[in-house]
């Protein structure tokens, strides 16, 4: 079986200036994602799981980043490359994204309505002082909101349509931020850690109904999230990122059962157990982007560690079963 | 909405009284003497009594005090020692053409501050940036006379393009004696034309600072919204940027910008008298210097009280239009 590559991100070297120096953030990650499918990237806070997904819709500011290196294809097409006016075309058509926090990702002063109307009428279009649209478009907005409200399973769209943000709690507004980036039903869809900011029992309801829409529409998605629970409930496939790069990634079913690298090892055994016990965290920090380690940038906190790790990146390399890691204790093909 | 309004002008009340109870008495301890002044070196201690007794100022300064409040009520503010005339009609005379020059000032500080504000907040540290803070730092900082002046100088003696001094000589019939309104409701263009090109220099005079002023704070707004969550969200929608700078962002950012443009409003009386002993515009705030120098008791007293007025109804319409803008605002406190 072989399914069309959608998106592939191909050695992305993103770097950040300041004054204090030059932050090597992103070290050369390589990310597919294939038509139809869900991957997760997990990893813990700061890693660049943000800023890479980032990357795929043109958001992160230049400066202070600086794209030293690589490619993102999409369908074949370099958006790193991009044009301003091919970007804008490709936002919310082809790609969108759901923001992590509902509190901040709504505009406070416009209503649900006008915000979620004005995505479908403006998208990817110019607009200057004079611009109006037709009754005809307006009313077509209408519609294609109150649909993809109801989608959303908001219960009276209509009445929703007329509220602004802060009449509506954490949930409603976590729902109105996904029909947002639905509204033209893009073909990848990002998810940079929707719901963290709600409680359990909400974020669970929020994200079924987010895997039986992406799965329903033949939406593809990527997934961030510091929960290997859920990476493994809603994801095909998941992906370790550790300090800018990726170092392990594999089928989600099996990368929680059976895990290589000894970072994934570590956050495995940091997940608090069902008798009540918390897990063994990893000791020690992300290192240092300024001046990171040359050899594997997990050498520091490595329990395993060996010489030949202070000063040679390992690479990711294919082991059996889809599996790929990062790292010296294992070569191609075996295992 | 409405208990909002009803309450916000009750609330007015109290403040109103305790200005002027606060002013009433000051004028009335203030040091100088006036009466003699008026009457002129020959006037006997007699007569000065006579008038003082007149004007009530012998009584207990509680009686004045009531007399005074009760007097306002039935229009009438006291005699003005500088124009043996009833203060409110002074005022009545000399307010519409302060508030005439206040209203088009403000209308300029916001028509040019707002959108060089935001240009600049968008093009942070690129040239647009730079010069349009230059010139907000410039109007700032140099005094507001030596502005009006120097515009007097430009426009008025080297190209003559407009008048130097007065209202304007051809005058509109007057319904609510802003002569630009009254000269529209009228259909006398002619007189709107005459009477515009009378304000403009005073009114740009004035309005220097608070647009400046307004400038630079829509600036700030601005950047502080580019980074929001919500603005970034936009971005990634694919909306056209021009649409997510002048409307999802500058919303945001002129709801702040409009507390300023309430209190500016009152800097601008403050302003006033200087532009209008410039440009010899017949307005309240040369009238009320003039009262403070010659120590028109009521005078003084009258124009402080029309001053509070035009503070507290500025602001309740600057709270309004806040909770129109800001649907997080709500009226119910
Ligand atoms: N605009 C920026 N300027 C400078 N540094 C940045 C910027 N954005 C991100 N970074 C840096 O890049 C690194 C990765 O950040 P990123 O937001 O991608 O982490 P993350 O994996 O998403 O973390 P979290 O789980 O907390 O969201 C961090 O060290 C951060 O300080
Ligand atoms: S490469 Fe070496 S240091 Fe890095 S994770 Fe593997 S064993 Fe540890
Ligand atoms: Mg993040």
């Amino acid at each position: 079986m072989m399914s069309k590559v959608l998106l592939s991100i191909e050695d992305l070297k993103v770097h950040f200036t300041s004054y204090e120096g030059t932050a090597k953030i992103i070290n050369g990650v390589n990310i597919h994602l294939n038509e139809g499918e869900v991957i997760s990237i997990v990893g813990e806070s700061g890693c660049g799981k943000s800023v890479t997904v980032r990357s795929i819709l043109g958001l992160v500011p230049t400066p202070p980043a600086k794209y030293v290196g690589g490619e993102i294809l999409f369908e074949n097409r370099n958006i790193l490359k991009f044009t301003k006016d091919e970007m804008q075309k490709m936002r919310g058509q082809d790609i969108s994204m759901i923001f992590q926090d509902p509190m901040t990702a709504l505009n406070p002063v416009f209503t649900i309505g006008e915000q979620l109307m004005d995505v479908y009428m403006w998208k990817g279009k110019k607009r200057n002082i004079l611009s109006r649209v037709n009754k005809k478009l307006k009313q077509e907005a209408y519609s294609r909101a109150i649909e993809v409200l109801e989608k959303m399973r908001i219960p009276d769209p209509t009445a929703i349509m007329k509220r602004y943000p802060v009449e509506l709690s954490g949930g409603m507004r976590q729902r109105i931020v996904i029909a947002m980036a639905l509204m033209h039903t893009p073909k990848l869809l990002i998810a940079d850690e929707p719901g963290t900011a709600l409680d359990v029992s909400v974020q669970d309801q929020i994200l079924i109904e987010l895997k039986r829409l992406v799965k329903e529409e033949g939406i593809s998605m990527i997934f961030i999230t510091h929960n290997l629970g859920v990476a493994r409930i809603i994801s095909d496939r998941v992906y370790v990122m550790y300090a800018g790069e990726v170092v392990e990634e594999g089928d989600a079913k099996t990368i929680f059962e059976e895990s290589y690298h000894p970072y994934t090892n570590g956050l495995l055994a940091s997940i608090p157990k069902l008798d009540g016990s918390m897990g063994d965290g990893i000791d020690g920090r992300i290192p240092n982007f300024l001046n990171p380690p040359v050899g594997c940038r997990f050498y520091d906190r490595c329990t395993e560690r060996k010489s030949v790790c202070k000063d040679t990146r390992p690479d990711l390399i294919n082991l059996l079963n889809k599996r790929k890691v990062a790292c010296h204790l294992y070569s191609e093909g075996r295992n | 909405m409405k208990e909002f309004l009803i309450k916000r002008t009750l609330q007015m009340i109290p403040v109103l009284l305790g200005l002027s109870i606060l002013i009433f008495g000051l004028s009335r301890i203030m040091p100088g003497d006036s009466i003699r002044l008026k009457l002129g070196p020959e006037a006997t201690a007699e007569q000065i009594e006579a008038f003082e007794d007149s004007m009530g100022l012998n009584d207990p300064i509680v009686i004045q005090y009531v007399n005074y409040i009760k007097g306002v009520f039935t229009g009438d503010m006291g005699l003005s020692l500088q124009t043996d005339r009833n203060v409110a009609t002074d005022i009545v005379e000399t307010f519409p053409a302060t508030f005439e020059l206040m209203l088009v000032a403000m209308f300029l500080a916001i028509l040019i501050g707002v959108p060089l504000g935001v240009i600049s907040g968008v093009k942070k540290d690129k040239w647009q940036d730079h010069l349009t803070r230059v010139v907000s730092l410039s109007g700032i900082a140099l005094p507001k006379f030596w502005i009006a002046i120097i515009l007097q100088i430009i426009f008025a003696y080297w190209f003559s393009l407009l008048p130097v001094v007065g209202r304007g000589n051809i005058v509109p019939t007057e319904i609510t004696g802003l002569r630009l309104l009254d000269s529209l409701l009228t259909l006398n263009f002619e007189a709107f034309i005459n009477n515009l090109k009378h304000i403009i220099l005073p009114s740009i005079a004035l309005s220097i600072a608070t647009m400046a002023q307004i400038m630079r704070l829509t600036r700030s707004n601005m950047l502080d919204e580019l980074h929001k969550d919500y603005i970034v969200a936009s971005t990634s929608y694919g909306l056209p940027k021009f649409m997510i700078v002048y409307k999802y962002m500058l919303k945001n950012a002129f709801a702040s910008t409009l507390t300023i443009i309430g209190l500016s409003f009152g800097a601008l009386l403050g302003n006033a008298f200087l532009v209008e002993a410039v440009f010899g515009w017949p307005g309240m705030a040369q009238y009320g210097v003039q009262a403070v120098i010659y120590k028109d008791y009521n005078a003084i007293v009258g124009v402080t009280l029309v001053i509070g007025i035009v503070f507290a109804v500025t602001n309740l319409i600057v709270d309004i239009l806040y909770g129109f803008i800001d649907p997080r605002i709500k009226y119910d406190k």
